[in-house]
């Protein structure tokens, strides 16, 4: 029985997929459906709250948004983050908004009470005024929001609860350590307002069947090995890998980095095999050595891509 | 929707400090060409999906089940299931997943 055959009818919940292969389209513009998302999903799921770039030094700080919830991240003194929900205990003002340093602490602008930079309450004006019960320490520090560091971001779980983040995002974070993830660096930072729900954005990034109609551009002639292997000409693929380079890197601000392009222009004569499977084999690992050799002249921390090629093949 | 592009520096320069960008629509003229192919369709999506005779997103089992694996992962969290069985679940979404079919979930 293949799984699209399966019903499923265990979860209880509105819009439910019970065909694996079928979505509900209520799904996307229901509002108790987007409400059980706000309660139940993003209430508890590991969220990247900013890049530590936009917090480089210890006691930079940057605000991050999801829904109402508004989340101080904090850079700290080992290099990692913490987080803080960003509300005086008093009457709920947010604290700060945008980034900058809390080095002498957090102010808040209503009544000037103070907050450390790990949130402790370290002032409350005529405190004598208020009763016992209002007073109680612990009670006045900004609270803790689950935080850690992977990657080069700060991720944040308002679930106290939740698993560690590691375990939530494998096996990605294997895949992408391999990578020297924590050895990236922001380059370019875009937002866009989609008018659809996230879903939608999400999923148009899910799958490459759409590539032929959207994108007819990345779809190169020349780049796949020719039924009849006797008509394969390695000038006309080395043309055609150099076009795909170059339109995969035009297209989105560099998504092949202009770097990586110019390497590769740079092997635009390498000698190939007559065999397409080999050629592509071996354009493949010349690209890739170079790539690797490029950065590593100009002290940059990169992986041996071929070794990744070889680890990802034997998955 | 946010991308961010990342790259490599040689070790000890930082690069610059990045500024939080101010949201362009989805149809502005700086969006690069890619995204803007994609997001031309996705307005078109979300009023397509009202039609009267229209009932849900017909999937290919084979390569959309990166779409069918993630929206019954959100299932798991909305029917408040309990992370050891929503870990196994993140676990085959948290793959590559152009070219996936729909997997088993255990859920």
């Amino acid at each position: 029985m293949a799984i699209t055959d399966q019903r499923r009818s265990r979860i209880p919940v509105p819009f439910a997929v019970e065909i694996p292969d079928r979505i509900p389209k209520e799904r996307f513009y229901d509002p108790g459906f987007f409400q059980q998302e706000v309660d139940l999903l993003w209430s508890r799921t590991w969220q990247m709250a900013c890049r530590l770039e936009e917090i480089p030094q210890p006691d930079d700080f940057t605000e991050y948004q999801i829904l109402d919830q508004s989340i101080i991240v904090v850079r700290t003194e080992d290099g990692g983050a913490r987080a803080l929900q960003n509300a005086c205990r008093h009457r709920g003002v947010r604290v700060v908004e945008g980034s900058g340093t809390c080095e002498n602490g957090f102010v808040c602008p209503f009544h000037g009470w103070c907050y450390a930079a790990d949130g402790t309450n370290t002032f409350v004006s005529k405190a004598r005024t208020f009763s016992e019960h209002n007073l109680h320490s612990g009670d006045l520090d900004l609270t803790p929001v689950r935080c850690e560091v992977w990657g080069g971001c700060a991720w944040i779980n308002l679930d106290d609860g939740a698993p560690p983040l590691r375990e939530c995002i494998e096996p990605f974070a294997t895949t992408l350590d391999a990578w020297k993830m924590e050895s990236l660096r922001s380059e370019w930072w875009y937002s866009f307002r989609l008018p659809v729900n996230w879903k939608l954005a999400e999923e148009a990034f899910l799958e490459q069947y759409h590539v032929i109609e959207t994108h007819p551009q990345l779809v190169i002639p020349g780049r796949f090995p020719p039924r009849d292997p006797t008509t394969f000409d390695p000038r006309t693929f080395v043309e055609s890998e150099l076009h795909y380079l170059h339109t995969m890197s035009d297209g989105m601000a560099g998504m092949v980095h202009a770097n990586d392009v110019a390497i590769a222009e740079g092997l635009r004569d390498l000698e190939l095999p007559a065999d397409p499977v080999l050629a592509m084999a071996t354009w493949q690992r010349r690209l890739n050595d170079a790539v690797v050799e490029w950065h590593r002249g100009r002290g940059c921390d990169i992986p041996d891509l071929n070794e990744l090629e070889e680890v990802r093949k034997r998955r | 929707m946010e991308i961010w592009s990342l790259t490599r520096f040689p070790e000890g320069s930082q690069g610059e400090k990045p500024v939080p960008p101010e949201p362009w629509a989805h149809d502005d003229p700086r969006v690069p060409p890619i995204p803007t192919q994609d997001f031309s369709n996705l307005p078109r999506q979300q009023r397509g999906l009202h039609a009267k005779s229209y009932e849900y997103l017909r999937l290919s089992e084979g390569i959309e089940g990166g779409v069918a694996n993630f929206e019954r992962t959100v299932d798991g969290f909305l029917a408040g299931l309990p992370y050891e069985q929503l870990l196994p679940a993140l676990r085959q979404i948290n793959l590559n997943p152009l070219e996936r079919p729909v997997v088993d979930l255990g859920f």
